[in-house]
């Protein structure tokens, strides 16, 4: 009777003992996708900005995201594992959320900023051509008038001039 | 006059293939005291109460990134972060703050810190907690009297992290701030 009950207890003691542990490596498990998926976020919001897209709103949300991991990260030290899984866990809708809107934020920006590329070179070219031909013009029309002059301008006669 | 007008045209089609040259890059990582000053930023410390300063970080690299802050304790011979081989601290990180900064960006957020049971025997402090943000962490730190200095002496810094896409990974900048604690009797 008295080893099993030693046998009982001591058995309780190692099983709980690795329950801890695997919450703990549960949680870290969890604390390493929550910081993976912000990380992706943040790869996508930073070529997103790259394209030339306005990214502070999702910095804004990307700010509340790593608010919850800091302290998800926070409780996992203080060994409070089940906050930790909890807070990790609601990380994660927040990081597909912000990807998904960065990609497509990213794609509208390559877009804009192509058709914004080409109008440019539009205009430097059209630009360029119409001044040049508006200058050739004006320059016809000054030719004209002075060789339409030339006929009635006289040379003069300068006297005492030996 | 041709070629000015031509010239003036082509400007902005020049613009999009030629770049300024960029500025330098580097971020900031700074302690403020409570008044968001360089005043009353706390040395000589009691157990059981409470001390508030600001941890700052600004942005200068040219985009936006991922700052990490870690706070960490050293006591008087503790490891600090080595500035020359710009290597981190090898303690254990006590508390962490994250924060995202556009270019240009600054971030401040309030840090407290209590210094929780002290005990001196045999010329020689013992701390064994420290609550930060109103957060309890176990700390088993000793710090031998400095007699050239009159005190007790423990350096809470804060090493500042940037996340680097390219490694996958967030990469110690080489900044950290430390605050240097002298703990009375």
């Amino acid at each position: 009777m008295v080893t099993l009950f030693v046998f009982l207890s001591f058995g309780s003691f190692i099983y709980k003992g690795h329950y801890v542990f695997a919450q703990s490596d549960q949680t870290a498990s969890k604390l390493q996708a929550a910081n993976n998926a912000i990380e992706q976020a943040f790869n996508n919001v930073s070529d997103a900005e790259k394209a030339g897209a306005n990214v502070s709103s999702l910095l804004a949300q990307l700010n509340v995201a790593a608010g919850i991991l800091a302290q998800a990260e926070n409780s996992y030290r203080t060994g409070d594992f089940t906050t930790a899984a909890v807070q990790a866990e609601s990380i994660l809708p927040i990081a597909q959320g912000i990807t998904n809107s960065a990609q497509h934020d990213r794609q509208s920006a390559l877009v804009s900023g192509e058709h914004a590329f080409w109008l440019t070179i539009a205009f430097s070219v059209i630009g360029a051509l119409v001044f040049v031909f508006i200058l050739f013009l004006v320059w016809g029309r000054f030719k004209r008038g002075y060789l339409e002059k030339l006929p009635y301008l006289k040379p003069e006669v300068a006297e005492n001039t030996v | 006059m041709g070629l000015i007008g031509v010239l003036l045209f082509a400007l902005p089609s020049i613009s999009l293939f030629v770049k300024p040259p960029s500025e330098q890059e580097f971020s900031e990582i700074y302690i403020l005291g409570p008044n968001h000053t360089f005043d009353n930023i706390p040395f000589t410390i009691e157990t059981d109460v409470n001390y508030s300063v600001y941890l700052g970080i600004v942005n200068h690299m040219g985009s936006s990134c991922y700052y990490t802050a870690l706070v960490k304790m050293a006591n008087d011979s503790g490891s600090l972060p080595d500035a020359t081989l710009g290597t981190p601290s090898l303690l254990p990180t006590l508390y962490e703050f994250n924060t995202f900064l556009s270019d240009g960006g600054t971030w401040e957020e309030p840090l407290t810190f209590q210094l929780n049971g002290l005990n001196f025997t045999d010329g020689a402090s013992q701390l064994s907690s420290l609550t930060i943000n109103g957060v309890e962490f176990p700390l088993n730190q000793t710090s031998t009297w400095d007699s050239g200095n009159s005190g007790y002496y423990y350096h809470l810094f804060v090493e500042l992290w940037i996340f680097n896409s390219t490694m996958a990974s967030s990469q110690y900048d080489n900044r950290f701030v430390s605050l240097v604690l002298n703990m009375t009797q």
